[in-house]
């Protein structure tokens, strides 16, 4: 429980530095999956992505992240300047308190750690993510831009149709579990993790979060050859970057949320020390042999790897299996060409909008059949 | 429990500042030399004559309203969804009542065409 100590006081003080430690990480964790997904994207390309600033490219996103706040920010002559600032506001604010209710607990001794552990924590943040709808349209609205109206109109028609289907896509979860609070979610026990009693749900959940978030293939509102940067287009330096952190912030956000609901979080088995040693010995004789770090990074990593295991924490878990659905982001970016925008609604509506409701359907009466 | 929302109240506030800060930050950080083509809206390096805001498609607005209807039926869906193992085949009955319903009005507005989008 966050009732760490009975004194509130430094009850407080814990919770405090557990928010602006997530504050921290969250930011460093974007950018480092923008990283990652350049090299992935990179390499599947046959070429070697970022890797001239600092050790393999590692420091480029912090160069990145200088040059684009320290740009010019200028605001275009008739935007609605209230609208203007407050789109980008928003989708950074929505972004960050996505994260306030995911479980990612860290515990040391039988005790965990997170921000807010709410009964109805699902229903939270579809609540926040929803507002999405509201930076993209105001940003579009707002910049007195054709592009950016159609980007805007686009993304908002985009956005309400699949949510429909991303919340359906969950019903059946909550039907087996019966309980909108992630931690029980997380670790309910039924024998089989949740991705296996409920395939079809987690299909449903990963296409529709996929246009949710305005990735590839789905990534209409900013379809270059058409709409130049949709939504964006009129926002230069450090209001793009708020509207590229609140991008990568919520991809992550809805991969943890599908390792939380789908994959058991950071329920993992169990090791002694020697397994997480041969762990470790595996990861750096895979990493020398795929000549992508050199040897003494190889060491590093997997010293990385042991320390982290060692301590035993479910954070570990937690962050593979985070990982591992990024990377199925990343992918599926560097595979698929875009849909055409019809095709696009007709999918949400014809396809992902009735098979979820059969999901619901056939999930209630087979589980009323068999309790 | 009430007291279980004070950690996200926290969290709003925190949020609230980090996001005035980096509003804030915009304004301060950056070179400002504006200048009359700079401000102008981008439209492929044609000068814009007419302005931006025209009326909106009419379908953007029926996707709005076919929307509300079947958001609000998954938000019926959720504490019926929990409570399932209480309510059992009473609770199947009269919430697929409620789902034919909305799969009847599903499929007149897939009939009519209101789904296509030209």
């Amino acid at each position: 429980m966050t009732n760490l100590y009975n004194d509130p006081f430094w009850h407080w003080i814990v919770v405090l530095a557990a928010m602006l430690a997530l504050l921290f990480s969250l930011v460093t964790a974007t950018a480092y999956v923008v990283f990652l997904e350049r090299v992935v994207i990179g390499h599947i390309q046959r070429r070697p992505g970022p890797n001239r600033v600092g050790p393999r490219g590692f420091l480029q996103m912090a160069v990145d992240g200088i040059k684009l706040v320290t740009k010019e920010s200028f605001i275009p002559r008739n935007v609605d300047l209230f609208t203007y600032i407050a789109a980008p506001s928003i989708a950074v604010l929505a972004a960050l308190l996505t994260w306030s209710v995911v479980p990612f607990a860290i515990w040391f001794g039988g005790v965990s750690y997170w921000i807010a552990n709410v009964n109805i924590g699902i229903l939270v943040i579809f609540a926040i993510s929803a507002m999405n709808v509201y930076a993209i349209m105001l940003g579009g609205y707002s910049s007195n831009s054709k592009y950016s109206l159609l980007g805007g109109l686009r993304s908002a028609a985009q956005l309400i149709s699949y949510e429909m289907s991303l919340g359906l896509s969950l019903v059946p979860i909550f039907i087996i579990t019966g309980s909108l609070r992630l931690q029980t979610i997380e670790g309910w026990h039924g024998g089989l993790p949740l991705i296996l009693v409920a395939p079809l749900s987690f299909v449903i959940y990963l296409i529709s979060a996929v246009a949710e978030t305005n990735r590839a293939p789905f990534d209409l509102p900013e379809a270059e050859s058409e709409l130049v940067g949709g939504y964006h287009t009129e926002y230069s330096g450090f209001k793009f970057a708020m509207f590229y952190l609140a991008e990568y912030m919520n991809i992550t956000a809805v991969s943890a949320i599908a390792t939380v609901v789908f994959l058991g979080g950071g329920s993992g088995p169990v090791l002694n020390w020697v397994l997480w040693l041969a762990i470790a010995v595996a990861v750096f004789l895979l990493l020398l042999w795929s000549r992508f770090v050199p040897p003494f990074g190889a060491l590093v990593v997997a010293a990385i790897v042991f320390a982290f295991a060692g301590l035993d924490t479910p954070l570990f878990w937690f962050l593979i299996k985070v990982l591992a659905i990024l990377f199925v982001y990343i992918w599926l970016r560097s595979t698929l060409p875009r849909l055409r925008y019809d095709m696009l609604m007709q999918l949400g509506w014809k396809v992902l909008l009735p098979l979820s409701i059969v999901n619901v359907i056939v999930t209630a009466l087979v589980f009323v059949a068999l309790t | 429990m009430i007291s279980d929302y004070v950690p996200l109240l926290i969290f709003l506030v925190i949020s609230f500042l980090v996001v005035g800060a980096l509003v804030t930050a915009s304004f301060l950080i950056g070179p400002s030399k504006p200048n009359q083509r700079k401000l102008q809206v981008y439209e492929s390096g044609i000068v814009p004559t007419t302005p931006a805001r025209h009326r909106l498609s009419v379908r953007f607005y029926l996707t709005a309203m076919l929307f509300i209807i079947f958001d609000v039926e998954a938000v019926f869906f959720y504490p019926w969804a929990v409570l399932l193992h209480v309510l059992r085949w009473y609770g199947i009955a009269e919430m697929f009542v409620f789902m034919l319903v909305l799969l009847v009005a599903l499929a007149h507005i897939w009939r009519k065409g209101g789904l296509e989008w030209e």
